[in-house]
């Protein structure tokens, strides 16, 4: 797959923001057709249930079955916890577990993307009773010219 | 060798998905004769035969028997393991311990190189029987201009 940038209109900043998946389900994340996107920033708010297990949060980009890059955080959120997860570019990686719960960490820059390809997560050890509360996108997006 | 960037195209975005390698054996790949390409990120997933000493990843970007860039992973690999390694941008050095071994470094920016010019991996300790299940490379690709 070969994408042409200088056919690409110049780059739309667009937000979307989610709500809760269901329970024990996965971001699946893809971009409209004909579109180019590169993440600026994501934030995942994820609760686990009672069961005791190690879950490991694991964003990834790459087509269906194939993890073209992963971006794990390295700290494990234990059962009957809320975490809220951020990604940004040129962000290190830390984690402030003295108030709240929430782990930072960096973004690839100049990852594009494009349909069907998608941002999911792979949560490990992810249990039938926890759920993504939301998660939040800001992205570029460039578009194919479209043949009229 | 000198590169001349005015002579080229703008760049195009591609993905290439590759693996599995034949066992023990590390992967070599190299850019398309007159093209010059900068990687945006690499993913490597490596399963270690089970015997043997401790492995160490890393990839190389250099001529045939020279080593330019070494992208070395700190950390070990034991024997009887599948380790993800991925390279991006921008995105610093951690490893995650628990659970699943993902290692996430930092691809230099601003390297471009040229066939016959190689990306290849250079395990150290490599055994007969290990495999490396998948490799998958995204680059920015430059076309040099072709005189018809």
């Amino acid at each position: 797959m070969i994408h042409h940038p200088r056919e690409l209109d110049r780059p739309h900043l667009v937000r979307e923001g989610f709500g809760a998946l269901g329970a024990g389900a996965d971001i699946a994340w893809t971009p409209d057709v004909r579109t180019h996107v590169e993440l600026l920033s994501l934030r995942i708010a994820f609760t686990t249930d009672a069961t005791v297990a190690n879950r490991l949060m694991v964003p990834i980009i790459g087509p269906v079955g194939n993890d073209d890059f992963a971006f794990p955080c390295p700290v494990a959120q234990i059962a009957t916890r809320s975490y809220e997860y951020y990604w940004g570019r040129d962000v290190g990686c830390f984690w402030t577990a003295n108030f709240a719960n929430y782990w930072e960490g960096p973004l690839p820059s100049g990852l594009l993307f494009s349909y069907p390809e998608q941002l999911r997560t792979g949560i490990v050890n992810i249990q039938a009773g926890d759920q993504i509360t939301g998660y939040t996108i800001r992205y570029q997006l460039w578009q194919d010219p479209v043949a009229l | 060798m000198i590169n001349h960037p005015r002579q080229l195209t703008r760049p195009h975005y591609v993905r290439e998905a590759n693996g599995p390698v034949g066992a023990g054996a590390n992967f070599v790949w190299t850019p398309p004769i007159r093209t010059h390409v900068e990687l945006v990120s690499l993913a490597v997933t490596f399963t270690t035969f089970n015997g043997g000493a401790t492995r160490g990843m890393r990839c190389v970007i250099g001529g045939a028997a020279a080593e330019d860039f070494n992208l070395q992973v700190p950390t070990i690999q034991a024997v009887g393991q599948t380790h993800n390694y991925y390279w991006g941008r921008g995105i610093g050095s951690y490893w995650t311990t628990l659970a699943y071994d993902y290692w996430l470094g930092t691809l230099p920016k601003g390297l471009l190189f040229a066939f016959p010019t190689q990306l290849r991996s250079e395990i150290i300790s490599l055994n007969a029987l290990d495999v490396i299940d998948n490799w998958t490379i995204r680059y920015r690709l430059w076309q040099d201009p072709v005189i018809l």
